[in-house]
């Protein structure tokens, strides 16, 4: 069992709809606009806006980025009381309260993946009724980022336990893929060959992220196709 | 008896030097104080109690008052850390080595230099504890058994840190206090009487049982350099390991092969300068001018010298590989930290390191000058570590997330504060034991004046 | 002060050394406020140094084999057990176990533990100001003279 996303960028339209299921599920607090001024952006994922070429011909290029999973993880190793590190089922857990905040994994992650809680932070009503009870809320001090909703997986592994079913593919969906309307996210077991993620990945659009780093993610982007260019070459073939 | 100590003749050294006077001048800010003294502690504590007040509210409210943002989670905090255990190698480091290679003018200075070394490694761990999100909980880094059935992490490099440091700083002081042994004596039998109850109840518990036989000396001075020899490599390991909290990352211009050592290098070159700087101002208001001698400027100053040129080729490699390499995310850095935002730190912490320490130090070298060229290295070597940590952070790899990092008043209070709380450390120190070894100062002297005769 | 003690204060080193050959057999010291450059006195304190490395380096390899081998954590792509940090706790321990060996052994060897002092606090403070000090625990009758005349200041 190894959990891994695939992300398909020419399906990506930099919506932010997964950026927004992300915090709901999660109880990601927001900090304010001076906070964010200040570069203080706590959500797990982020959808990062690049612009290609000259004005005018100008393409935005949209990226979601979320925490990895590396396989290598550069963040597991620094952190001096495990409150970071790698479950049988290949993800890379956070587990809150075991973090004293030296933020050494944040500093050692190449992918800037990782939140802190610089305060307390507090939901506005009716915000704070709608905190989901399966996700603990952090209190200041603590490092966060993405568990590739680890309490949905871990949901569906108790459900199949009784035996008569099993968790198949597609029964666990986090926030963002599930959110997502052009469908370009895709979770699912990267070791089981038939899944859907299994198969998008070994696409021969398939990249991972900084992947010379050799920090082997498990999130994999599926390269944007240019369509005006394919479309020239084939018509001049 | 008393008939007998009233009409002691005075009695010199083997020097030439009246005991009476070494012993009055070097004991002298035990028994006196002045009003100087206690201004000055005032001052300190003032700012101390600030800092310690923007600590307070730093916890109550989270590290969120810092300037610290998303990339840069790291800031002064991690620069003070990095320049306080730098500074600490002033001491031990060069006393050893000294002691070792038996330069004999290194006798008077040694204490000075040896409780740098203590308080620095006070001040630098501080700042580990203040950057924690959660400090209260501090001690699950401690290797026990305990109820979370949770051990610490031996791969992360801050646990090498805590291992490293917690031994440098415990023998750091068992460092300062074996050669302070015959001076508590001294204090305890020689200025008895002007003395409180307390103070002369301190004396005579940390004074053990020395008595000063032969047997005794002997004993002390083999183990002095015994410990010696054993503090060096550690001292060492400790900035080595410091160096690899950034090092052992894949960050740009952190990933470095060269960090260990040019590490070490640096936390010695600001450390010499530490040491000219405190003599220089324990010289001019203790009135030491007889203990210490221009010879020590001379000589630190020729070493602070040495190193500034050894830093310069350090620096020089560490810049050129990547340069000459030119990968993306290290160019990045380094054009942020020489050409962008950083400029202008970038060359003044240069100017401060190389070429103002080399004019000062090239040709005569006075207590004025090498004082002057010590502080322009201590000021270079501060901005040198903040552009190690600061100028790396704000140029994360995916370029979305640059963003500038601006320190908080939080932040300076506290950094002010910690310079504040070293010099406080140091008055204290210096009323409650003698700045210079009393007998470190005889034995000098007798030496020189063997030499002299032969 | 026990009849068969007798302290000499010397002026100078060199006298007193001198009358310390003249007693040679008796059962003396000397005392001094600086070293004197007497002949080096046998001593464990290298043992010390390298036992205390050698009992410190091995509990640091213990607790670090403990550690990787009782917490079951995986933490990225490193081994459970590897050298790099092991040893740098092995060196850490090692070193602080040498220096709290020397310093025990120093503590030990030259009687600083009980914090028993021979001299009365006058002779003390002689010593303190630049007097050299001969004690003679097993005096006799010409114990005294000898002092005296060798140059002694006064004898108690």
């Amino acid at each position: 069992m190894r959990w891994g996303m695939t992300i398909d960028l020419d399906r990506c339209n930099g919506c932010e709809a997964c950026v927004v299921a992300c915090r709901a599920e999660n109880n990601v607090p927001t900090v304010g606009e001076e906070d964010c001024e200040k570069g203080r952006m706590m959500s797990w994922m982020r959808v990062e806006r690049y612009w290609e070429g000259e004005f005018p011909d100008v393409k935005a290029r949209f990226m979601p980025v979320l925490c990895q999973q590396c396989d290598e993880a550069p963040c597991e190793p620094v952190c001096p009381v495990y409150a970071t590190y790698h479950s049988s089922d290949g993800l890379n857990i956070q587990v809150h309260n075991r973090c004293i905040g030296t933020r050494f994994c944040a500093n050692a992650c190449p992918y800037t993946a990782r939140a802190f809680n610089w305060f307390d932070y507090k939901w506005d009503a009716p915000l704070d009724q709608q905190l989901n009870p399966e996700v603990s809320v952090r209190s200041r001090g603590m490092m966060e980022k993405c568990t590739f909703c680890v309490q949905r997986i871990r949901g569906a592994q108790i459900k199949a336990e009784d035996g008569k079913t099993t968790v198949k593919d597609g029964d666990v969906q986090p926030a963002c893929a599930q959110s997502c309307p052009s469908e370009a996210i895709v979770f699912g077991d990267l070791d089981d060959p038939t899944s859907r993620a299994s198969r998008m990945s070994t696409s021969g659009r398939a990249f991972r992220l900084l992947e010379d780093l050799g920090t082997k993610p498990k999130v994999i982007y599926l390269k944007p196709v240019d369509w005006n260019t394919s479309q020239e070459k084939e018509s001049a073939s | 008896m008393s008939e007998s100590t009233t009409a002691r003749p005075a009695l010199v050294t083997r020097a030439g030097i009246s005991n009476d006077r070494i012993i009055g001048d070097l004991l002298r800010p035990i028994v006196e104080t002045g009003a100087a003294f206690w201004t000055a502690i005032g001052v300190c504590s003032l700012f101390m109690a600030w800092a310690m007040f923007c600590w307070g509210y730093q916890i109550y409210y989270g590290i969120g008052v810092t300037g610290y943002n998303r990339t840069s989670m790291w800031g002064l905090y991690e620069v003070n850390f990095v320049f306080w255990v730098g500074i600490s190698h002033a001491g031990t480091l060069i006393s050893a080595i000294l002691r070792v290679t038996d330069a004999s003018w290194r006798r008077p200075i040694t204490r000075a230099a040896e409780c740098i070394t203590v308080f620095a490694l006070m001040i630098g761990p501080m700042f580990v504890l203040i950057h924690l999100g959660r400090v209260w909980d501090f001690y699950w880094v401690v290797p026990y058994p305990n109820s979370r059935g949770l051990w610490p992490n031996f791969r992360s490099p801050l646990l090498w840190d805590f291992t490293c440091i917690n031994s440098y700083l415990l023998g750091s002081i068992t460092y300062l206090y074996l050669p302070m042994i015959p001076d508590l004596a001294a204090i305890r039998d020689a200025a008895e009487n002007r003395l409180g109850p307390v103070r002369r109840k301190l004396y005579r518990i940390l004074s053990l049982g020395w008595q000063g036989t032969s047997r005794q000396w002997s004993l002390l001075e083999r183990s002095i350099t015994i410990m010696a020899a054993i503090i060096m490599p550690l001292a060492v390991s400790v900035h080595t390991v410091v160096s690899w909290i950034f090092a052992m990352t894949l960050q740009p211009m952190w990933n470095s092969t060269i960090f260990g050592p040019y590490f070490v290098v640096g936390a010695i070159f600001s450390g010499i300068a530490a040491v000219l700087a405190a003599l220089y101002v324990i010289r001019w208001v203790l009135h030491l001018e007889a203990y210490i001698e221009p010879v020590h400027f001379d000589n630190l100053g020729l070493l602070l010298l040495v190193f500034s040129l050894l830093w310069g080729y350090f620096t020089f490699s560490e810049y050129l590989t990547p340069w000459y390499a030119h990968q993306t995310a290290e160019m990045a850095v380094m054009h942020h930290r020489m050409f962008g935002y950083y400029a202008p730190f970038f060359w003044t912490m240069l100017a401060c390191c190389l070429p103002i320490p080399l004019a000062l130090l090239v040709g005569r070298r006075t207590p004025a000058k090498t004082c002057m060229a010590s502080l322009s290295v201590l000021v270079g070597m501060w901005i040198e570590r903040f552009l190690i940590v600061a100028g790396t952070l704000t140029r994360p790899r995916l370029t979305f997330n640059w963003h500038a990092y601006h320190p908080s008043w939080v932040e300076v209070s506290i950094t002010v504060g910690a310079f504040a709380y070293f010099i406080f450390l140091y008055l204290v120190f210096i009323k409650f034991f003698p700045i210079v070894a009393i007998w470190e100062y005889k034995v000098d002297r007798g030496l020189a004046a063997q030499e002299n005769v032969s | 002060m026990n009849d068969s003690k007798l302290i000499g204060v010397f002026n100078t080193g060199e006298a007193a050394r001198a009358a310390m050959l003249r007693l040679s057999g008796a059962d003396c010291e000397i005392f001094s406020s600086e070293p004197l450059h007497s002949p080096a006195v046998k001593n464990h304190l290298l043992k010390a140094a390298i036992w205390g490395g050698l009992i410190g380096g091995a509990s640091g390899g213990a607790l670090t084999v403990f550690v990787f081998t009782t917490m079951g954590l995986k933490t990225g792509h490193m081994a459970m057990i590897t050298l790099s940090p092991a040893g740098i706790i092995v060196f850490g321990l090692a070193a602080l176990a040498s220096i709290a060996g020397v310093l025990f052994e120093l503590l030990r060897e030259a009687g600083l533990f009980g914090g028993t002092l021979d001299l009365p606090h006058s002779v003390r403070k002689e010593v303190t100001h630049g007097a050299v000090v001969v004690l003679v625990r097993s005096a006799t009758a010409e114990t005294r003279q000898i002092l005296e005349s060798q140059g002694a200041r006064f004898v108690l």
